[in-house]
């Protein structure tokens, strides 16, 4: 029996100047090393549930236990060190080489240069990037893709339990996507971290997610594995959202 | 032709001390506006009604024409080096200070985000994300001052401050046009080997920025 995660009790967020909850009044739990993909279409609070975890976001009440403790007690910074972060818009600090950048939590953390060293090359091959070719290289000079496999192995630099991703393929074109999606699993796969993933993908979302959870106005509409949310939708909103995905299987299936 | 060479070989030395003070004068001034312009620009980030007070001063003396800044100065401070540093200084704050703010203002909020998500206290971001990201939009506020103090320096002279605008003055009383050409071309090159120089240093800055 693994254990809990990420558990969130009854959190709701509501923003100084805005009338309804961005996060309304959501309970759930993830298990140690599950990949879940967080689905909705944009402003339905998926990002916003994300940033809690990482303190990015206090919650307006409720609760938010990260292997049995509650955040709200943790360092923020302290906290945000242990969780690995990527975004949409990857920020690469662009002044740094992709060496630097991916060093920047290992010497915060006081690592010695050899083991920051090691660790790097170790990481660039993890995401597939030659690290004879790229360590030195600024962010600039690579492609978008490169750019977000440079995020990601940033991300995972001091070996984080809980990695947190905002949409992190959302800007890469389609074939990149998917080397990334597979190369992501792979790693997963290989080092088991506990994952969330935002997305408003369907087709990503079911790719990635051990378990999805699906979210509008602020509230889980369902959270429960792929086939199940295909099979059995809980209500007209996640049949509609899973909808397109049904008629083309069916229609590939009827050629 | 003869009066430029038989200038440059009877007053060699004191063109070179002309020269001397010009250049002191204007690093003098660059250098006390970049102290107290850098840090007025990012007090400005973090306060409003500083923002509002100072930008709007600054902006209001950015009007006022360089010869007026020296001539008010001579009742309150006199005539001398001084008051020309004072009215250069003052002259310099306002490119530095606007670039400053500026530069901290074009620091994407994904890049603050990611920062504080990777864990960095707010001393690091500073000088790790925000600090770098800025620089070569302050190197372009200093090396606009820079264009506006080496030009108005020449001014300064009339306040008696020395400098490459003696010469230009001493043509005017003395009617000589070897004088003038020979002060206001010396300050067009100074002007321009600075600014292509800061220039340098911004690019250097910018190279690595360029998303």
């Amino acid at each position: 029996m693994s254990s809990i995660a990420i558990e969130f009790k009854d959190v709701t967020k509501q923003f100084n100047n805005a009338s309804s909850n961005a996060v309304d009044h959501v309970s759930f739990s993830v298990n140690e090393g599950e990949m879940i993909t967080i689905l909705g279409t944009s402003g339905c609070g998926k990002t916003t549930l994300m940033k809690m975890v990482n303190r990015l976001y206090e919650p307006t009440s409720g609760e938010i236990r990260i292997f049995g403790e509650n955040i709200a007690d943790k360092d923020p910074i302290q906290l945000r060190r242990q969780i690995g972060y990527v975004i949409q818009q990857v920020g690469l600090f662009p002044h740094m080489t992709v060496e630097k950048n991916i060093s920047v939590v290992p010497e915060i953390l006081g690592w010695d240069q050899q083991r920051i060293d090691d660790r790097v090359t170790e990481l660039l091959r993890l995401v597939n990037l030659d690290p004879g070719e790229y360590r030195e290289r600024f962010p600039a000079q690579l492609s978008g893709g490169q750019q977000q496999r440079v995020g990601l192995a940033r991300a995972l630099a001091v070996y984080p339990k809980i990695l947190l991703m905002d949409e992190p393929f959302g800007a890469i074109d389609a074939i990149n996507r998917t080397n990334l999606q597979n190369e992501l699993l792979s790693i997963h796969d290989e080092e088991k971290q506990t994952c969330l993933f935002v997305t408003h993908d369907v087709t990503e979302a079911l790719k990635l997610g051990d378990r999805v959870l699906v979210m509008n106005e602020g509230r889980v509409q369902q959270f429960d594995k792929p086939e199940v949310l295909i099979r059995q939708p809980a209500n007209e909103y996640v049949s509609s959202l899973f909808q397109s995905v049904v008629e083309g299987l069916e229609f590939f299936s009827q050629k | 032709m003869d009066v430029y060479v038989d200038y440059f070989t009877t007053k060699w030395d004191q063109y070179l001390l002309y020269l001397w003070q010009h250049v002191y004068i204007s690093f003098l001034a660059l250098l006390i506006a970049s102290a107290i312009g850098i840090p007025l620009g990012i007090l400005c980030l973090r306060n409003r009604t500083i923002n509002g007070f100072i930008n709007t001063f600054f902006s209001a003396l950015k009007i006022l024409p360089s010869l007026v800044i020296l001539v008010i100065l001579i009742p309150i401070m006199g005539i001398g080096v001084k008051p020309a540093l004072v009215a250069l200084i003052v002259l310099a704050i306002p490119p530095i200070l606007i670039q400053t703010t500026l530069g901290f203002n074009k620091v994407p909020d994904f890049m603050m985000e990611v920062a504080a998500g990777l864990g960095m206290d707010e001393k690091m971001t500073f000088r790790r994300v925000q600090v770098p990201f800025a620089m070569p939009y302050i190197m372009g506020g200093i090396k606009m001052a820079a264009a506006e103090v080496i030009a108005s320096a020449a001014l300064a002279a009339y306040i008696g401050s020395g400098g490459l605008g003696v010469i230009i003055y001493n043509g005017i009383s003395l009617m000589k046009t070897e004088y003038l050409v020979i002060g206001g071309l010396s300050v067009a090159a100074l002007t321009l080997i600075c600014v292509t120089l800061l220039g340098r240093i911004e690019k250097k800055f910018l190279a690595k920025e360029a998303i």
